[in-house]
């Protein structure tokens, strides 16, 4: 949507580190950051995007052309769970990239995504040319830009926003997952069932919400903690590693203390960067893909035939020729470029989705996982 | 893995256009048939279809001109002996017609396998109490409902569920006969209507929900239990307005990822457990305050909104659907636009596409324009673009180019502009802008329209930007300003028409200013992948082309736009035979321009490329300036693109086809009439008009009736036929307008000719002619509405070598290039032309299909300048009858008359061949619904005016000789009683209700089976009463099903048809390449019953 003159004065720039350059209008923050420029085509869900922890450090651009349709609904702790009523408590980009925005109704909505924006700090740039983006980032790779947000009066020139980038860390060198880890220990829910541990990594609040739903309690843990064998007097029947941003090679703690004998006994449900994570602590290996895979609308085949529809927001993939000798196999695979979208042990007792279970925003078919995962917990508690 | 694959398949078609069944299925038939090639599959169609491409002659198939009713399906399976049967092509009439044959156990019998979803899922969805169980089944909601038998059961309903209450009618389509109630006398009308029309006698009561949005899914699901959701689109009017009549985004705009997701969730448990194979469509109503939500309904088979979704996603559903049919899982197909993905995925728009309807409620009196459950829109365009407000202004000029999305530049009163928004009209829209313009908030506007308030806001977008044109000095236009109200999707003239600046103007200063659309493509993944498809559309959000131009010497071909009347699915059939000549001329590249998501030639894969976009001079203008086409063509698109010929000359843009000169020279009356004179060709005397008066004084002259045209009508129909001076006066001060500026057009109408028709094509010195085609009805019938004969019937030879004469000397006095068509008269072996049209005709596919001649093959060759390869008359195969009759969609219209005249109404059409003439017409008319008449049934006669009654004497004793009965009016009684008619029962007008026996009564009893209303046609007030009579029983018989003749010809003919077919049996053959059948075949599909069905049991 054209802008409205009392915003118009705010200019939008993203600047990439090969030199592209694209102006827009700015809306959200006033500010500058710096961070990897990704795109999701997922159409619906921006506040669950924007939202969820695996964005973290990263700029990301939307396919869809309209955004912000339906506001943005009440983002604190629902009453139910204590849980952000979002995937996470904050906006976690560190940039918004939009062909435009729309005036919103929704009966829901508790602000406007512009209003949402300027107060959690977070710039957005409107009126790009988001397909050309998408092409770019499509054939050059994912590359790094700088988002700035000012007076459309004062751009910022080429040579100041590259070296914004020049002088920032690389996205794998930063140190993301600490920016979205719990400090301490927490249980969440007071169902009877199993007690379910955590490394939270930045999981989603769906993804505890899912395993909450299934009459478990979470047991979540900071994302470098020793997995414990009981807490408060409970054994703990089942180990969840979810979703988190960065290069999951660079969680090294994570890693070992999932590779700890005792813990392989555990029966163990890893998703996104936790599917990665389970695959390292074998003995597996990951690689960053070229662009990645964000949307609400990719497919993973099974090796039965089956194929469900999943969403999925990873950059990192795991190496299927890497699993030989892990005690791993392949289970789900990628159609399109063959890439490896789960896998699990032979008893089943590991279980990993390179996916999204979980949704929000997305399908949520491949829900089962959770039953099943939940299923053994049970018989172990 | 490849399936066990059949090896012969039926498909069944959906016949004739009409409202809620129009071209989207010769698409999805289309697509069907290209997946079966591609397997290798023998592919029977039957469809009788005249206009379609999927009755073009197959390459390992066959197909059955028949119509689709169990009687004739079943003996075509009796003959072919079928592997399969495809259901879910050819709309509701297929799927009825397959449940029908199982019933009969035809399919059992023929051993012929239900092909994709299987019967116990198309019985799931279609019977509602077993569709009320399965979605329960699935924990999917459905609305609480009562079906009902009579008016006392469904006050009983009503009363239980609380008004406003729903009323739908088991069975029919395009929510035919239902309607809301919001009173019980309301709810007696539409009750009354409903069960009338229903054929199982029963009505179906829910509770209302107009004010809930209205949200569709299309799920394709394989025989593995794999399933997906292709696209999901929003009704912008909601509920209270059928999908088919409601303008739909899509994807959808106002739910958040937890109501999407729902809705997703749900179709695929609801979709699963009806056990579908293929494609279907699932409607949900969602609360918009709120989680509430109920599924609607099913449809187990493509659709109008798969059609859509198909055209808005680049998603093949039917070719996909077809693949799952014959045993294929999603996982094993691929995804054809980038031809490397998987086909197992769900598309990712980058775009958004809004379809709006097109209506044509002016064309047909007495219309009600409101819109509600039952649906009215003749067709439908669909406008690609990155916002709302530039996909929905490109909408409206593809359904109307001369509209444009502007608010109206003089606003009503308050109170008015809310009782429409409370009311939708097709002026829904402009009424939205209007209330936007006079002030009124939108949260006011949402809350009474029940158009949600995003879908407002977007509107005042466009709203604020022709204000702040508007406010503008003349004569200039901001560059800011001016690129944003292109986004907006203003088109050059509307923003001329708010900055008063000459379109011309504006398109200059845009272009300096280097505002120009970007060329963009559909590819299915938002452009994750790359793609290699040639699907586009134009946007000014975007800097950049997506493509390169086309190799230099390629052709623009400009489709007919959305279907309408006077314009539907032959003129997509020409669009592609034309694609497919100039393809095989060897043409370097050959691109199409439509804006209807239900054609064929909107199918990406069917051209070199596709522009997805408006019919206008200026987006064709923008299009060469990017492509540089070597040539345009506009002679296969209907007058829509016909129109454009002189303005793109003007331009400079080479026209493939004759010239903008010679079209001019045929569509300008006096240019014409000097052509004519000039040749010696003769004509009706007519003349142009300024003034009323010298108007009347000509008509007096010349002697009454005289055909009347405007050139500017202030409502209603543009053409009419005037018997006396008073009805020329006040049609002429009442209904149009005559001055300087909008003359009107007056010719002498001669009565109680034949009209013929001929169709050819030239090279501009050689002429082939198509064919020859009389209209059974005399002169006075719209060629669109009349029903057609090949050969002649009366004409004789000697006339005919006339006709064609005339015609080579037209063709090449105005260097024909392509294809023609020119209207005769002929009266006592003396011909007059009526009309010149330098394009291809609607009759173009029935003559081809007859003939088998290539005809758009030889077009293409005189387009490029290339001598025809043939000339002379294409040879009708010996024996060879065939009859073209209309389809009429009056059922559909509540109040419409079904009266036929000059102006067109008819909503499609059908073919059927035989050996004779009365073997063809009787199975066209079949085709088209009309019942035929049981033997000892009885003929209701009503004539006006002493010398019809005497045209009505030898038809009305060929009635009796059959054995019918006849019932009549007094008048037309006494008058065949007393010429000797014996057994004539009398019944008592309409107006006299207290009489008896009553012809009304009598229709309700269903005593009466046929019936003849020709009025008189005058239309003085002392008939006032009796010519509304004849409405009402024109209405109740079109209502009740009840076979209606409105002139004698044809008629007489009808009378004829059943004479004959009750010594023969009608003969079941396909068309191409084998020889006609012998009339002396046995008598193999009775089609009339045995026995007079019993009174008692009522009729329906």
């Amino acid at each position: 949507m054209p802008a409205r003159a009392d915003e118009s004065r705010l200019g939008g720039t993203l600047f990439l580190e090969d030199g592209t350059r694209f102006d827009g209008e700015g809306f959200g923050a006033p500010a500058r950051h710096v961070g990897e420029v990704v795109f999701t085509t997922g159409m619906v869900g921006y506040p669950e995007s924007l939202t969820d922890p695996s964005f973290r450090g990263q700029i990301l651009s939307f396919t869809y052309p309209l955004l912000g349709n339906y506001g943005i609904p009440p983002t604190g702790p629902r009453a139910s769970d204590d849980l952000p009523a979002l995937e996470s408590g904050r906006v976690q980009v560190r940039g918004l990239v939009v062909r435009g925005t729309t005036r919103p109704n929704h009966w829901a909505m508790g602000r406007t995504l512009e209003e949402w924006l300027a107060e959690e700090g977070v710039p957005g740039i409107r009126g790009l040319d988001t397909r050309r983006l998408t092409e770019h980032l499509r054939s050059r790779g994912v590359l790094r830009g700088a988002v700035h947000v000012g007076p459309e009066s004062d751009r910022p020139s080429d040579d100041e926003l590259a070296a914004a980038i020049r002088r920032a860390p690389q996205y794998a060198d930063e140190k993301l997952v600490e920016e979205v880890s719990p400090r301490a220990p927490s249980v969440l829910g007071t169902g009877p069932g199993p007690l379910v541990a955590v490394l939270d990594c930045g999981v989603k609040s769906s993804i505890l919400r899912a395993l909450l739903a299934r009459g478990v309690r979470v047991l979540r843990l900071p994302y470098d903690h020793e997995v414990p064998r009981r807490w408060d007097g409970r054994r703990v029947a089942g180990l969840v590693v979810g979703n988190g941003p960065g290069d999951p090679a660079h969680l090294k703690t994570t890693i070992e203390e999932l590779g700890r004998p005792s813990n392989r006994d555990v029966p163990t449900l890893g998703i996104c960067l936790g599917h990665q994570l389970v695959a390292l602590a074998r003995g597996g290996s990951t690689f960053k893909l070229k662009y990645g895979h964000r949307g609400q609308n990719k497919t993973i085949y099974f090796p039965d035939g089956r194929a469900l529809i999943v969403s999925e927001n990873h950059g990192y993939a795991v190496d299927p020729r890497s699993l030989r000798g892990t005690g791993l196999e392949p289970w789900a695979t990628n159609p399109d470029d063959g890439t490896l979208e789960g896998l699990r042990n032979g008893t089943g007792r590991l279980l990993a989705l390179q996916g999204h279970p979980e949704g929000h925003p997305g399908p949520q078919e491949a829900g089962f996982v959770f039953d099943q995962f939940v299923r053994r917990a049970r018989r172990r508690s | 893995m490849t399936p066990v694959l059949p090896e012969k398949v039926i498909v069944l078609g959906s016949g004739a256009l009409k409202i809620g069944e129009a071209g989207e299925f010769d698409y999805s038939g289309s697509q069907c048939l290209k997946a079966l090639e591609e397997e290798g599959v023998f592919a029977i169609v039957v469809n009788p279809n005249i206009a379609t491409l999927q009755t073009d002659p197959p390459k390992h198939g066959k197909v059955y001109f028949q119509p689709l009713v169990p009687e004739f399906v079943s003996a075509i399976l009796d003959a072919e002996r079928p592997d399969g049967i495809l259901l879910s092509f050819g709309g509701q009439t297929a799927l009825n017609c397959g449940v029908q044959l199982a019933d009969l156990g035809a399919l059992g019998r023929t051993g012929t396998r239900v092909l994709g979803t299987p019967l116990a899922g198309i019985r799931a969805t279609e019977d509602r109490a077993k569709f009320v169980r399965a979605m329960a089944r699935a924990r999917v909601p459905t609305l609480p409902s009562r079906a009902v038998y009579s008016l006392e059961e469904a006050n009983a309903a009503a009363h239980e569920l609380g008004f406003p209450v729903m009323v739908r009618v088991a069975f029919t389509l395009g929510g035919r006969g239902g309607g809301v109630a919001r009173d019980p006398a309301e709810l007696r009308d539409v009750v009354g209507r409903g069960l009338r029309a229903s054929p199982v006698h029963q009505v179906l009561l829910e509770r209302y929900v107009g004010s809930f949005k209205q949200i569709e899914y299309e799920v394709v699901r394989d025989a593995r239990g794999n399933a997906l959701t292709v696209c999901n689109m929003e009704n912008v009017l909601g509920m209270r307005v059928h999908t088919g009549d409601n303008i739909v985004i899509a994807p959808s705009q106002t739910l958040d990822d937890a109501e999407y997701q729902r809705l997703r969730q749900a179709a695929l448990r609801a979709v699963a457990e009806c056990g579908i194979v293929g494609e279907c469509n699932i409607q949900f109503c969602l609360d918009p305050d709120g989680e509430e939500y109920y599924a609607i309904e099913v449809n187990a088979r493509l659709s109008r909104s798969s059609a859509l979704a198909s055209k808005a996603t680049g998603y093949p559903l039917a070719y996909v659907a077809a693949k799952l049919a014959l045993g294929y899982t999603l996982p094993e197909l691929k995804n054809r636009v980038t031809g490397v993905t998987t086909a197992c995925f769900e598309p990712a728009l980058d775009y958004v596409v809004v379809k709006l309807p097109r209506w044509d409620l002016d064309k047909f009196a007495r219309a009600d324009r409101r819109l509600g459950p039952s649906m009215k829109s003749v067709g439908e365009a669909m406008g690609v673009g990155a916002s709302f407000p530039e996909a929905l202004a490109k909408a409206v000029r593809m359904t109307d180019p001369r509209a444009d999305l502007l608010p109206p530049t003089e606003v009503r009163s308050r109170a008015a502009i809310l009782a429409d928004l409370a009311s939708p009209t097709p002026d829904a829209l402009f009424c939205t802008l209007e209330a936007l313009r006079a002030g009124i908030g939108a949260d006011e506007i949402a809350r009474i329209s029940y158009i949600d308030r995003w879908f407002v806001e977007a509107l005042r977008e466009i709203e604020v930007a022709h204000r702040e044109l508007a406010a503008g000095p003349v004569g200039s236009v901001d560059g800011r300003l001016l690129r944003r109200a292109k986004e907006l999707g203003f088109s050059d003239r509307a923003v001329g028409r708010a900055a008063r600046l000459d379109e011309e103007e504006v398109r200059r200063r845009r272009l300096e200013a280097g505002i120009r659309p970007r060329v963009r493509m559909i590819d299915t993944l938002a452009g994750e992948w790359p793609s290699r498809t040639n699907y586009l559309y134009l946007t000014y959000r975007a800097d950049a082309d997506d493509v390169r131009p086309m190799a230099s010497g390629s052709a623009l071909v400009v489709g007919a736009g959305p279907y309408r009347i006077g314009s539907s699915v032959e003129f997509d059939w020409s669009t592609m035979n034309l694609v497919d000549g100039l393809r095989a001329e060897g043409l370097p590249g050959v691109a199409v321009l439509n804006s209807n998501p239900e054609t064929v030639s909107t199918d990406y894969d069917r051209s070199d490329r596709l522009y997805f976009e408006e019919i206008t001079l200026e987006r064709v203008r923008d299009i060469v300036e990017f492509e540089h086409f070597a040539g345009v063509v506009t002679c296969v698109g209907s007058q829509l693109a016909q129109n454009l010929t002189p303005l793109l000359t003007a331009c400079g843009i080479p026209i493939l086809g004759t010239s903008a000169e010679s079209i001019d020279t045929a569509e300008d009356r006096a240019r014409f009439g000097r052509l004519l004179e000039s040749l010696a060709i003769p004509q009706p005397p007519w003349r142009a008009f300024t003034t009323v008066e010298e108007a009347s004084a000509f008509a007096d002259d010349v002697g009454y009736p005289v055909l009347v045209r405007p050139s500017y009508v202030l409502s209603g129909q543009a053409m009419r036929v005037i018997y006396g001076r008073s009805d020329l006066d006040r049609f002429l001060s009442e209904a149009a307008r005559v001055s300087p500026e909008h003359p009107v057009v007056i010719s002498k109408f001669v009565e109680g000719a034949d009209e013929i028709e001929l169709d050819a094509i030239s090279d501009g010195t050689r002429v082939l002619v198509a064919g020859v085609l009389e209209h059974v009805e005399r002169a006075g019938i719209h060629s669109g509405d009349a029903i057609f004969c090949l050969p002649p019937r009366h004409t004789p030879a000697e006339v005919q070598r006339q006709l064609l004469d005339a015609a080579t000397r037209l063709a090449r006095t105005l260097a024909i290039r392509g294809p023609f068509n020119v209207q005769f008269l002929v009266k006592d072996r003396a011909y007059q032309v009526i009309e010149l049209n330098l394009r291809a005709s609607r009759s173009l596919p029935f003559l081809a299909k007859a003939t088998g001649v290539p005809l758009l093959r030889e077009a293409a060759r005189a387009l490029l300048g290339s001598p025809l390869a043939r000339e002379g008359v294409a040879p009708l195969p010996p024996g060879r009858w065939g009859v073209k009759v209309p389809q009429f969609s009056f059922l559909q219209l509540v109040g419409s008359d079904p009266l036929l005249g000059v102006e067109m109404q008819s909503t499609g059409e059908v073919a059927c061949f035989g050996p004779t003439f009365s073997d063809a017409l009787v199975k066209a008319l079949v085709a088209t619904g009309v019942k035929l008449v049981p033997r000892r049934g009885e003929a209701f006669l009503s004539v006006g005016g002493p010398r019809l009654k005497e045209e009505l004497l030898p038809i009305a004793r060929r009635v009796r000789s059959i054995g019918l009965k006849i019932a009549a009016t007094e008048d037309t009684g006494a008058f065949l009683t007393e010429r000797g008619v014996r057994g004539v029962r009398i019944l008592h007008k309409v107006s006299e209700p207290e009489r008896h026996p009553n012809v009304l009564e009598s229709l309700d009893r269903g005593e009466i089976d046929l019936l003849l209303n020709v009025p008189l046609s005058l239309t003085q007030e002392k008939f006032e009463r009796m010519l509304e009579d004849e409405y009402v029983l024109r209405r109740r018989a079109v209502e009740l099903g009840i076979p209606l003749f409105t002139s004698l010809e044809a008629f007489a003919a009808y009378v004829e048809g059943i004479a004959w077919h009750e010594e023969h049996s009608l003969t079941v053959e396909s068309l191409y390449g084998t020889p006609p059948p012998s009339p002396a075949a046995p008598r193999e599909v009775p089609m009339v019953p045995r026995k007079r069905r019993s009174r008692s049991s009522g009729r329906r």
